[in-house]
């Protein structure tokens, strides 16, 4: 199963090391692999230095993908996280 | 891989090439990517007649000088032998004089034709080389890229197996980390991969239990480099007592990226087994391959003697 989402970065702060860990906390809940994309780069979901690598800020569209059994509940867990603006 | 055409020659390697357009400023769009450059040569004298359509010809001295010997209307056979092969431009090095009947058939038939200042060896060099790194193919790949002994290795395996943990230990033994996480690969000369890290975070690495740490900081500057070729794949994964791992070593496996081969090894992790010193020693027994020495099978055809001549004389003791 694979099922993927656009959201764009809300939060003040973009990508920074806070945020990526939070994705990275709710992402490996599950055992779908998770990529996050934006400009051609993809990066594992469950890796805040991934993560991190994007470099992306505030207003960047990243493209939440998930593979395996969870991978729907996966993407609208991230999705909601990244919506929420990381809860900041 | 990108698209190139004549126009990114004309503009976007100005600096390079050095291309002044002469003729055919309106006919640019014609693709190199794939292109053959070459010595228009015996083109001219119409005895060399297997050129690539499309190709981007040159004439150096040599051919400025043949045509210049050529009298009045004999001019006009070379010309139409440059372009009967459809070239997507033509090419004339050192600033030399451009013979007037190829300016005015290009003109007419909207061939690019440019001059260029550089000798010829200089822009044929710098033509492929501008080429070749413009069309270069390129991915980002999940792994630890590290530089053991100068062999670029790739550890690659799923996420929490170890693969920081493992780099960390190469590290602090003297080895360099060129990039955590996220590898960006680009493909060089049609053969050769280059991997390389994301700006900012690619000498940080993210350790559990200590959060990230900054590597060139702790090691010094000469523990990260910036970037590495890639000569071997090492996957890590769970061990599976189930699976047969390679015991021998005799025949190789091998994995693929952007169609370039390179040597895998698999390696199980298991508590108690240190992953950075079975990587150390493969990248010490590449480093014995690579100079013709396969430790595996010479210790298999030094067996292969021995036994054969034991089973001729059995009371023959090991020499």
């Amino acid at each position: 199963m694979r099922h993927e989402i656009e959201v764009e970065l809300i939060n003040e702060q973009g990508m920074h090391t806070r945020p990526a860990k939070l994705f990275v906390e709710t992402a490996v809940k599950f055992t779908a692999e998770i990529e996050v994309s934006y400009d051609g780069l993809s990066a594992n979901g469950k890796s805040i230095m991934g993560l991190l690598g994007l470099l992306a800020y505030r207003g960047c569209r990243l493209v939440i993908s998930a593979t395996g059994e969870d991978a729907k509940p996966a993407v609208e867990a991230l999705s909601g996280l990244v919506n929420s603006g990381f809860n900041e | 891989m990108s698209r190139l055409t004549v126009r990114n020659l004309l503009e976007d390697a100005k600096l390079v090439l050095q291309l002044k357009c002469l003729a055919g400023a309106q006919n640019l769009w014609k693709d190199i990517t794939e292109a053959h450059i070459m010595k228009a040569g015996l083109l001219l004298a119409g005895v060399e007649r297997d050129a690539q359509p499309n190709a981007i010809i040159v004439l150096g001295q040599k051919e400025i000088s043949y045509f210049e010997q050529l009298k009045g209307r004999q001019r006009s056979e070379p010309v139409r032998q440059l372009i009967d092969f459809q070239p997507s431009c033509i090419i004339v090095t050192k600033n030399l004089p451009v013979p007037r009947l190829l300016v005015t058939t290009c003109l007419d038939q909207k061939i690019p034709l440019f001059s260029t200042p550089l000798l010829t060896s200089r822009l044929l060099d710098n033509l492929e080389s501008w080429i070749d790194e413009n069309t270069r193919e390129s991915m980002t790949l999940h792994g630890v890229l590290v530089d053991v002994l100068g062999i670029g290795v790739l550890i690659q395996g799923p996420s929490g197996i170890g693969k920081s943990e493992v780099a960390l230990e190469l590290i602090s033994r003297g080895h360099r980390l060129v990039a955590d996480d996220l590898v960006e690969i680009q493909k060089q000369h049609g053969n050769h991969l280059m991997g390389q890290g994301r700006p900012l975070v690619s000498h940080h690495m993210e350790i559990r239990g200590l959060g990230i740490v900054s590597i060139p900081a702790l090691f010094g500057p000469t523990a990260v480099r910036d970037s590495k070729r890639i000569e071997s794949i090492v996957d890590l994964e769970d061990w599976d007592p189930k699976k047969e791992y390679d015991r021998l070593g005799i025949d190789e496996q091998h994995r693929s990226i952007l169609d370039v081969r390179l040597p895998l090894l698999t390696i199980p992790v298991r508590p108690g087994r240190s992953v950075a010193t079975i990587i150390e020693v493969a990248a010490r027994d590449r480093l014995l391959k690579e100079r013709g020495i396969h430790s595996a099978r010479l210790f298999h055809d030094q067996l292969d003697k021995v036994l054969s001549s034991r089973a001729v004389h059995p009371a023959k003791g090991i020499e």
